[in-house]
């Protein structure tokens, strides 16, 4: 009877983990040369513990109810000895040394389209790219790699300690203040991972998120190009509100007078970017409103005042040129 | 008598007693009018618990120096607007009213000698119960009674003229003085404004009254209606916006903005740490530049700063970091930007700002 019960709640929790194999965040979904090296470390090791597991299982079942003959073998000293400390001493030490190998082939970027620096910031992430050819600019919340090709990031710190980590594509590394820590990151297919600040960092920390978008080598070209170049003049009227209300004191639009700010996330191309608020909301001119006037509601204590004075005419107006910056 | 016997005569005693307060409160024989003066032991008992109650309350406060350039007169103006009904005033007797009220308001010469300045700075902001004296309007404004205390320090001195000049009033009577207990004593509002913020809105009674020339009309009027419906706390300003209705805040508001002077000229001098703050912000710590949003084309319901005073900037930025100003939408915006300056930061770009008076403006304050 009670075995019966227990069956469709195993189900239940096999069928979870599995689904949660495939989710944007998940460290069981390897799409990333390290996340492939972390995964065959976790599934070997996985793989070994349940043997030992069994096997243990079952000489304990066969000391109770075995044969005579079997108890007695496994009453020998030379069967403790040899299982007992032998094969222990021997297998971990295989396994040491097979996992410091497989820890040591790390992807090296060799012909790297640009560097990256992402800087994390309470609490958001500025993406900082850098072309072979010195120009700069800056984005947030969002990188964008090519697939096949390593990127080494160079990963810092602005205050406190966070730690950038993408389950998908590799395992977690902390950004410290006043230290530039580097991780190599090779997508192996296309496609969209979600990061997540790995190290507690005050407040609005379980809403420090960012996406990783892997493209074809095509997509990944355009994009670039686009991304590099300053924003275009979208509506005038949202622009004089962008102005009126200040925007520019705090975020950069490149292309736009008065709009130089490096306090909050740069917004030249905000529009194309898959959510807003470090990953909070997924993006749109009505996310975008709802941000403006209700940030500290969505995400409390995020540096960033809320506007609740905007008109709605104005709010949406504001909002629809901010998602046009595409 | 056994213990016992003790025991229940006791008790006795001690139910008598309450039955006959029951019945003294219940019959209604004492009488509460203001016609009839207490009696001669219930005056003494009031009056000692008030003096000793002011006195240990009055303990923790230091006053400021009460010279500050303008003090005097912002005091003055708010007192005869405010107090001088009850009070009177050199030249200005008190009420009718006053003389019916029990307590009766005592004329404040000599009277406030016998106060020092914190303890009459405990009194104008906490009122006093069971004498009619009310409460300053701004309960956490307690930074603006020094303004009255510093008034009320010099009126023992000065004869009729001289109050007539210090609260900004012409020196021949040709305002109409409202009979009653009145909130405004002028006739015309326009002509309340000038007594602190200058005739033409520019030349202020001191530095802690901001000039109000130059400023957008959609600012002057919101400052209006969040001072009167308490939004923006001030004892002195809650007090003289309120029963201003729309029209008349929208007519105030257009007749000082319309003085707007030239746009000053925002040079930033690299120098000046102040002007740093003003021009750049420190982006490190999350603190915008002030003049982006307060000068030029920056939004009209945010005031621009230049030709504030250093007092008065500081002191609203004070307001802010401890959480006095926090109650509208706009200040939902200021408050967390204010909170992060330090001290010497506010008082650096604070006396920056109020050097970019616009030019050909007359500049903030005269003593």
């Amino acid at each position: 009877m009670r075995r019966r019960r227990l069956a469709p709640v195993l189900c239940a929790i096999l069928a979870a983990g599995v689904a949660g194999c495939e989710g944007e965040q998940s460290a069981l979904w390897l799409r990333g040369a390290e996340a492939e090296r972390i995964g065959l470390l976790f599934w070997v090791t996985t793989a070994f513990l349940a043997l030992v597991l069994v096997a243990t299982v079952v000489a304990g079942w066969l000391a109770v109810r075995g044969s005579p003959k079997i108890r007695s073998a496994i009453a020998d000293d030379r069967f403790v000895i040899g299982a007992g400390l032998f094969f222990p001493m021997i297998s971990l030490a295989a396994l040491l040394v097979w996992s410091l190998t497989v820890m040591a082939q790390r992807p090296v970027a060799t012909d790297a389209p640009f560097a990256v620096r992402v800087v994390g910031e309470q609490w958001w992430w500025r993406v900082i790219y850098r072309l072979p050819d010195g120009t700069e600019f800056e984005s947030a919340n969002e990188l964008r790699i090519p697939v096949g090709r390593p990127v080494t990031l160079t990963l810092e710190s602005a205050d406190v300690i966070h730690s950038f980590w993408v389950p998908n594509l590799a395992g977690k590394v902390d950004m410290i203040p006043g230290r530039a820590n580097r991780l190599t990151l090779e997508a192996l297919e296309a496609g969209v991972s979600r990061g997540q600040c790995a190290e507690y960092c005050g407040g609005a920390h379980a809403l420090m998120a960012f996406h990783v978008a892997a493209l074809d080598e095509g997509d990944f070209a355009r994009w670039l190009a686009a991304e590099r170049r300053p924003a275009r003049a979208g509506d005038a009227g949202g622009a004089v509100l962008f102005r009126q209300f200040g925007c520019g004191a705090c975020h950069r639009v490149r292309g736009m007078p008065g709009a130089a700010g490096r306090i909050g996330p740069d917004l030249t191309h905000v529009g194309s970017r898959r959510a807003i608020g470090a990953a909070t909301l997924p993006n749109g001119a009505e996310a975008i409103a709802r941000w403006i006037a209700e940030n500290q509601h969505i995400k409390p204590d995020n540096r960033m005042p809320a506007y609740r004075i905007l008109s709605p005419a104005e709010l949406r107006r504001l909002a629809d040129f901010l998602a046009d910056l595409t | 008598m056994t213990g016992r016997g003790l025991v229940v005569a006791g008790l006795t005693i001690v139910a008598g007693g309450l039955a006959a307060a029951a019945l003294f409160v219940w019959s209604g024989i004492y009488n509460v009018s203001a016609s009839r003066q207490h009696l001669d032991v219930t005056t003494w008992i009031l009056d000692t618990l008030r003096r000793h109650s002011v006195r240990t309350h009055s303990l923790g406060i230091a006053a400021p120096p009460l010279d500050a350039p303008g003090l005097v007169r912002l005091g003055a103006v708010h007192y005869d607007l405010a107090c001088a009904a009850c009070h009177g005033a050199p030249g200005r007797p008190a009420s009718a009213l006053a003389d019916a009220m029990l307590p009766t308001p005592p004329p404040l010469g000599p009277a406030v000698r016998e106060w020092s300045p914190e303890e009459l700075s405990w009194i104008v902001l906490n009122g006093q119960k069971y004498t009619g004296m009310p409460a300053w309007v701004a309960p956490r404004r307690g930074d603006e009674v020094w303004a009255v205390v510093a008034f009320l320090r010099r009126l023992p001195q000065i004869d009729a003229a001289e109050y007539r000049r210090l609260a900004g009033l012409p020196t021949q009577s040709s305002t109409v003085r409202a009979p009653g207990i009145g909130v405004a004593t002028d006739a015309e509002p326009m002509a309340m404004c000038r007594r602190c913020h200058g005739p033409s809105g520019a030349r202020t009674v001191g530095p802690l009254v901001p000039p109000l020339a130059g400023q957008p009309v959609r600012y002057l009027a919101r400052a209006l209606s969040e001072y009167a419906d308490g939004t923006r706390p001030s004892g002195i300003m809650q007090f003289a916006a309120r029963g201003l209705d729309a029209a008349a805040v929208g007519r105030l508001a257009r007749a000082f903005a319309a003085k707007a002077s030239s746009t000053p000229s925002h040079e930033p001098d690299p120098t000046d740490p102040g002007s740093r703050i003003a021009h750049e912000g420190i982006p490190e710590r999350g603190i915008p530049p002030c003049l982006t949003c307060h000068s030029g084309e920056a939004d009209p319901r945010f005031p621009r700063l230049a030709g504030f005073s250093a007092t008065y900037l500081e002191r609203q930025l004070r307001l802010w970091r401890d959480d006095v100003r926090g109650r509208s939408g706009y200040a939902a915006i200021m408050r967390p930007i204010a909170r992060r300056l330090d001290p010497g930061e506010a008082a650096s770009v604070a006396a920056y700002l109020a050097r970019l008076a616009p030019a050909g403006a007359e500049g903030g304050g005269a003593p």
